[in-house]
């Protein structure tokens, strides 16, 4: 079923100016360079991979109603600690998160006008 | 003599032009008549009586379980309110319009977040929010 939904020319040209307006403003080139040298780093993409892969593997385990282990929990806390402070994960972790703050600015804009949470309805 | 920069946007200048383009792409989402059916149907919603009284009552049964009072019956008497409240015309026309108004704005927001290079909406989102339906 094709769900394509085609949008009036005005709207997909405000949508695309104020995409434009954000990148033009610099907001995201930061996030974005820490984003390309974290995805260069095979070392640690291939952390965080284990990271996501042991997490759904716990989390799996708990719903089938098993009692996770002290030395499970240990084993995950400490993987947690290593992404979180590897250099390249933590350097884009933290650009994303001086990110949001201007883009949540940007969407109470938009909100302003419509009554209504923009975010709520957008994702 | 020293040239003034004119050709090179200021960061200021240029935060502020991605304001008023979000201040404008939300006038222009709310004047589709998409958006406009979901505004009047949220407003019908609000303040229609049936509605009102059955939210009453589950505020009722919510509070109950707050106070641990009769839990299983206030969960079954929820449940059914709840029922009772998605099954009115004025309610199921609200829903519907909502989805077509998120199908609007996530279609907006592709077109946002492609030329941004980030997830816009997914990003933008403050923590605890509601869309205020």
């Amino acid at each position: 079923m094709d769900t394509t939904l085609q949008l009036p020319t005005a709207l997909q040209e405000a949508a695309s100016t104020f995409g434009q307006a954000i990148r033009a403003a610099g907001y995201v080139s930061a996030y974005l360079e820490a984003l390309a040298r974290c995805d260069a780093d095979a070392d640690a993409m291939a952390l965080e991979q284990r990271f996501y892969d042991l997490y759904d593997e716990l989390i799996a385990r708990q719903q089938a109603g098993e009692a996770l282990s002290q030395e499970q929990r240990t084993a995950f806390y400490n993987l947690r600690q290593q992404v979180q402070t590897h250099p390249n994960i933590s350097a884009r972790d933290e650009a994303l998160a001086q990110l949001k703050p201007v883009l949540a600015d940007l969407a109470d804009e938009i909100s302003e006008a419509l009554e209504v949470d923009y975010t709520a309805l957008a994702r | 003599m020293a040239m003034p920069i004119t050709s090179i946007p200021s960061p200021a200048a240029d935060q502020t032009s991605a304001r008023q383009a979000a201040r404008s792409l939300g006038n222009l989402l709310r004047q589709t008549p998409t958006y406009q059916a979901f505004l009047d149907l949220l407003k019908a919603v609000n303040t229609d009586p049936t509605v009102q009284q059955l939210a009453m009552q589950m505020r009722a049964h919510q509070e109950a379980l707050q106070m641990g009072r009769d839990v299983e019956q206030h969960i079954t008497e929820l449940e059914r309110v709840d029922a009772q409240v998605k099954a009115l015309p004025i309610v199921q026309e609200y829903r519907q319009a909502e989805a077509a108004v998120r199908r609007l704005f996530q279609a907006v927001d592709e077109i946002i977040s492609q030329e941004a290079g980030v997830a816009f909406a997914e990003n933008a989102r403050r923590s605890g929010c509601s869309c205020g339906s």
